[in-house]
């Protein structure tokens, strides 16, 4: 899932790098600042490195919750174009969203929150009425 | 050294560019995200299986409980994102989630 990294720097001069979303790098400061006695000093986190990721993880989600177009309870109108990139046929190029032979600017999808009650959860969906949506 | 550009890849970049010897194993800790401490405990036993020492652990602010397992092993991206997913199968049925992954250096 693309969540994005961290480092988190301790007094001692020791380092702690990992995966996750800024909630996971809280989580591990507190957990290794009581475990071994250090002060954290620093705390930096860098979001999804790349869109495509983003999109990679939106499908993935969609994927994992039985998604499918026209699901009586999905909100999504239209399959991710992660799908696309989840499959090998797309790419991002230079800021934009290359798919076979045709190039998305980026512009063209927009991000839209959305409530699944199928799991209580909420997912941030890249969202755009693209060639494939009909 | 090639690392692919997304968070595994890069977080495995930074932690290069930190000075760890690539050569050498190090403590992975593996985030698990799970929803109480009932479903933590029956996760840990499951994931014990495949030789993780676990640790399940409630954070004192945001009061998630998360398990954490640990593995001595090579910082190699392919084995590194094939442990989440198993780690995500194992978890999922018990509405736990792999939630991302930890080195300790310096």
């Amino acid at each position: 899932m693309g969540n994005g990294y961290y480092k988190i720097d301790f007094q001692s001069g020791n380092w702690y790098i990992g995966k996750g979303n800024t909630t996971r790098m809280n989580n591990s400061a507190n957990r290794l600042a009581k475990t071994y006695g250090d002060k954290v000093l620093n705390k930096t986190h860098f979001p999804a490195s790349n869109t495509a990721e983003s999109f990679k993880g939106e499908a993935k989600l969609m994927r994992d919750n039985g998604w499918y177009k026209g699901h009586p309870k999905s909100y999504n109108k239209i399959k991710s174009p992660g799908y696309r990139l989840l499959n090998g046929k797309g790419g991002l190029v230079g800021g934009a969203l290359k798919f076979f032979n045709m190039v998305f600017p980026i512009e063209l999808f927009q991000m839209r929150t959305i409530y699944d009650p199928c799991t209580g959860k909420l997912y941030l969906i890249h969202y755009t009425q693209s060639p494939w949506s009909a | 050294m090639f690392f692919p550009n997304d968070s595994d890849g890069n977080a495995l970049k930074m932690i290069y560019e930190a000075g760890a010897d690539f050569s050498k194993t190090y403590i992975v800790d593996f985030f698990i995200a799970v929803v109480d401490k009932n479903s933590g405990e029956k996760i840990s036993k499951e994931v014990q299986k495949h030789g993780f020492d676990c640790a399940l652990e409630q954070d004192d602010e945001s009061k998630d409980w998360t398990c954490y397992c640990s593995k001595r092993m090579m910082l190699v991206y392919e084995d590194i994102i094939r442990i989440q997913e198993l780690l995500d199968e194992i978890s999922k049925p018990y509405g736990g989630y792999s939630d991302g992954w930890g080195v300790l250096g310096g």
